[in-house]
């Protein structure tokens, strides 16, 4: 949809590309590793936390960092910028064993990068608080949607005793990543990134 | 035929209304050594080596022609091939695990048949003195050989022209020197250089002539003796530390002769005057 | 980044590491299927007993391929506790504690276990994965499957230049802290909220910084034409095929072992 003065629409990084497939030249492509880059080395401060809730079994801080990381990936570059910023943190972790349920989030952080395209596409403006907030809820949500199964078939867990931690977990991870997001896109904006 | 053409070259940043180069115009012959000085030099270097228009917007008249072809009518990759650029960090330019990984990485995206890149890569790595290293993760070479492996990487597409953007920045005086001993190097093989840097005490020896731009119009292009001659007056400029002594004193005591830009004519030139004096 | 340092030294040293990237990716997902097909003791300890078999005769360091499963102590825990409490069936011990029954269950300390020595089995054929594949020789062969190099080499760039991102993070950490701001807060919820200070400027930092590294990529041909030359080799000999019937086979013998309701 065309912008008018003072209106983002997605991709942000320039602004006449389509959302899909984004901006995958060479700056869109790097930018997006860099941004998943950044996001691993984020991911270390709340690694303690994430052990303490059984093992990262039910990861917080882990998902806080990741949907403001991916969401802001995706509304720079689009949808394929926000993959790579999703999937190569997987890839990293899976290769330097930090975590061994890194391979399932190849798939719930894709996910995450879809939830932010689909709704970053539905705004006149991706640099307002009711589209962070949109992103942020439905991401939540998805990643329940995602987590359930996983921890069902593959860890057998007894998901209906788990509704607590699942809410709490979506408690946090909506409010607070959309904090983090609305700051981070009006930082970049300010500083010259969003092209116009 | 210069290898090198630049013709009423302007370009104009988005965004600003005044123009950061300004109708600038020079030519460089094949197996030269130019080193910029002034603002837009960077600038400059990314005209030079075709990165602006392909890769940076903004509005570019003018033309530049690199060994007979002008950067607009070809893709950056086949320009690639005649003009190789080299940046200030090299972190920022070794992008593969291990330094073979970095030399070849150019040769494989042009499509060089790998028999031809084994011979580019020892012949790259020894003209830079890396040979032997070629398993050495990039991580782990210091700052200096990080720089040569940069230029290897460049060297190894075989461009006819080579562009270093303050290639010494980030480096430590060891690094420096090396990586102006292989500029000393390439120089004598006949290797056309272009250089930004703002080490007069290393650039002025090795360059042939030097270009200085002001509000982005070329304002001198001449040997480094008469280049400093003719800015001595202006203070953005760095001037080699036996220049800037031989300038002092040829104002305040009224020396003749030629201006030394080594430290060995330098010597040569105020030696005998300090004897004189002392005695 | 140790692990990748060592896989360089294994180059000539191990003959695992002249397998093609496939066929350790075909091993790979063989040992997924089982792992997710059964929880049959005696397959998962057979596969686990194959894949220490592979390590050994080809000659993969035992203590730094299976170092990182240290990690996975806790979440192993973690499985097994949860089981052993919230199962119904098999209970050997229950008492009352504020009103709540707590419950202790065998069979869930069983099942707990089982579901270890499948995460474990994963995270074993992973780890031996990234010791024996070249990240070059990865990217290749993601590239011999169509997947565009300017996707397949990301993979080479994160790795590259994490370490650089992480003393980015150390920096701007150091920095902060300089102009008192206390990140290190031992209340860990605390923590993960003070982070917005280092999020911004590792950001700012990592787009900037990409600028520049895309501009180089660019400037040497970065993505010029599809097909592009690879200075490494990636062959497929007959013990890549031998080797991919097998695990293949073997995944699918378990899988129809496990519908059929044999194990």
């Amino acid at each position: 949809m065309a912008a008018k003065a003072g209106e983002f629409t997605i991709p942000l990084a320039k602004m006449s590309i389509k959302p899909v497939p984004g901006r995958v030249d060479s700056k869109g492509v790097v930018s997006s590793i860099f941004l998943s880059l950044a996001m691993i080395g984020l991911l270390q401060f709340g690694e303690r936390l994430d052990t303490f809730f059984f093992g990262g079994l039910f990861p917080v801080s882990g998902r806080i960092i990741s949907i403001a990381m991916i969401g802001l990936g995706t509304m720079l570059y689009g949808l394929v910028g926000g993959i790579i910023v999703a999937d190569i943190n997987p890839l990293i972790a899976t290769a330097t064993g930090t975590s061994p349920i890194a391979p399932f989030w190849l798939l719930t952080n894709a996910a995450q990068a879809v939830c932010a395209w689909l709704v970053g596409a539905r705004f006149r403006n991706v640099i307002s608080w009711p589209c962070v907030l949109a992103y942020t809820v439905a991401a939540s949500l998805v990643l329940v949607a995602m987590y359930i199964p996983l921890h069902v078939f593959y860890f057998k867990m007894p998901w209906q005793k788990m509704l607590n931690l699942y809410a709490f977990q979506t408690l946090l991870s909506i409010p607070v990543p959309a904090i983090f997001l609305r700051g981070l896109l009006s930082v970049i904006r300010n500083a010259g990134f969003v092209e116009e | 035929m210069p290898i090198l053409s630049v013709r009423d070259l302007t370009f104009t940043y988005p965004g600003l209304t005044e123009p950061t180069l300004a109708g600038v115009s020079f030519d460089v012959e094949r197996g030269e050594c130019l080193a910029i000085f002034g603002a837009a030099k960077s600038t400059l270097c990314l005209c030079l080596a075709g990165a602006i228009p392909h890769l940076i917007s903004g509005r570019m008249e003018g033309e530049v022609i690199v060994d007979g072809v002008s950067t607009r009518a070809v893709r950056l990759p086949e320009l690639a091939t005649k003009v190789g650029m080299v940046l200030q960090d090299p972190e920022n330019t070794l992008f593969n695990l291990t330094l073979e990984g970095d030399v070849v990485f150019g040769m494989e995206n042009l499509g060089t048949p790998r028999d031809e890149m084994t011979a580019r890569l020892e012949e790259a790595l020894a003209l830079v003195g890396l040979s032997g290293l070629h398993g050495r993760m990039s991580q782990e070479l210091s700052g200096g050989q990080k720089q040569r492996a940069s230029v290897a990487a460049v060297l190894a597409m075989r461009p006819s022209i080579l562009i270093l953007d303050e290639p010494t920045r980030e480096l430590d005086p060891l690094g420096t020197e090396e990586v102006f001993d292989l500029l000393a190097s390439l120089k004598e093989r006949g290797t056309t250089i272009v250089i930004v840097e703002n080490d007069p005490d290393h650039v002025a020896p090795l360059a042939d002539r030097m270009l200085l731009l002001r509000e982005g119009r070329l304002a001198v292009m001449v040997p480094p003796r008469e280049f400093y001659a003719a800015v001595r007056d202006d203070p953005k400029i760095r001037f080699p530390q036996v220049t800037d002594l031989y300038l002092a004193l040829q104002q305040r005591a009224g020396l003749e002769g030629q201006i030394p830009i080594t430290l060995e004519e330098g010597i040569a030139i105020l030696g005998p005057l300090y004897q004189s004096a002392r005695h | 980044m140790a692990r990748f340092l060592y896989t360089f030294a294994l180059e000539g040293r191990s003959w695992a590491t002249q397998l093609h990237p496939m066929t350790m990716a075909t091993l790979v997902l063989s040992v997924a299927i089982v792992a997710f097909s059964t929880l049959h003791l005696g397959v998962m300890g057979a596969t686990l007993a194959a894949l220490l078999l592979f390590m050994a005769v080809g000659r993969l360091p035992a203590r730094t391929t299976l170092a990182p499963l240290v990690l996975i102590l806790p979440l192993c825990f973690f499985i097994t506790l949860i089981q052993t409490l919230a199962r119904p069936e098999g209970i050997v011990a229950s008492w009352n504690l504020a009103g709540r029954e707590i419950t202790i269950s065998a069979v869930g300390f069983i099942l707990g276990l089982r579901i270890t020595l499948r995460v474990v089995l994963l995270a074993v054929a992973l780890t031996i994965f990234f010791t024996v594949v070249h990240p070059a020789k990865f990217t290749k062969a993601l590239c011999d499957l169509r997947v565009p190099f300017k996707y397949a080499y990301s993979f080479t760039l994160a790795l590259r230049f994490l370490p650089l991102m992480l003393e980015e993070l150390a920096t701007i950490k150091n920095a902060q802290q300089s102009r008192g701001y206390d990140i290190d807060q031992r209340n860990p919820f605390l923590r993960v909220f003070r982070i917005f200070p280092l999020m911004v400027p590792l950001v700012l930092i990592a787009l900037r910084r990409a600028s520049t590294i895309a501009l180089a990529l660019d400037l040497r041909a970065f993505g010029a034409r599809p097909d592009r030359t690879f200075f490494v080799d990636v062959k497929r000999g007959p013990l890549d095929l031998g080797l991919r019937a097998v695990g293949l086979s073997a995944a699918a013998v378990v899988l129809i072992a496990a519908i059929a309701g044999w194990i």
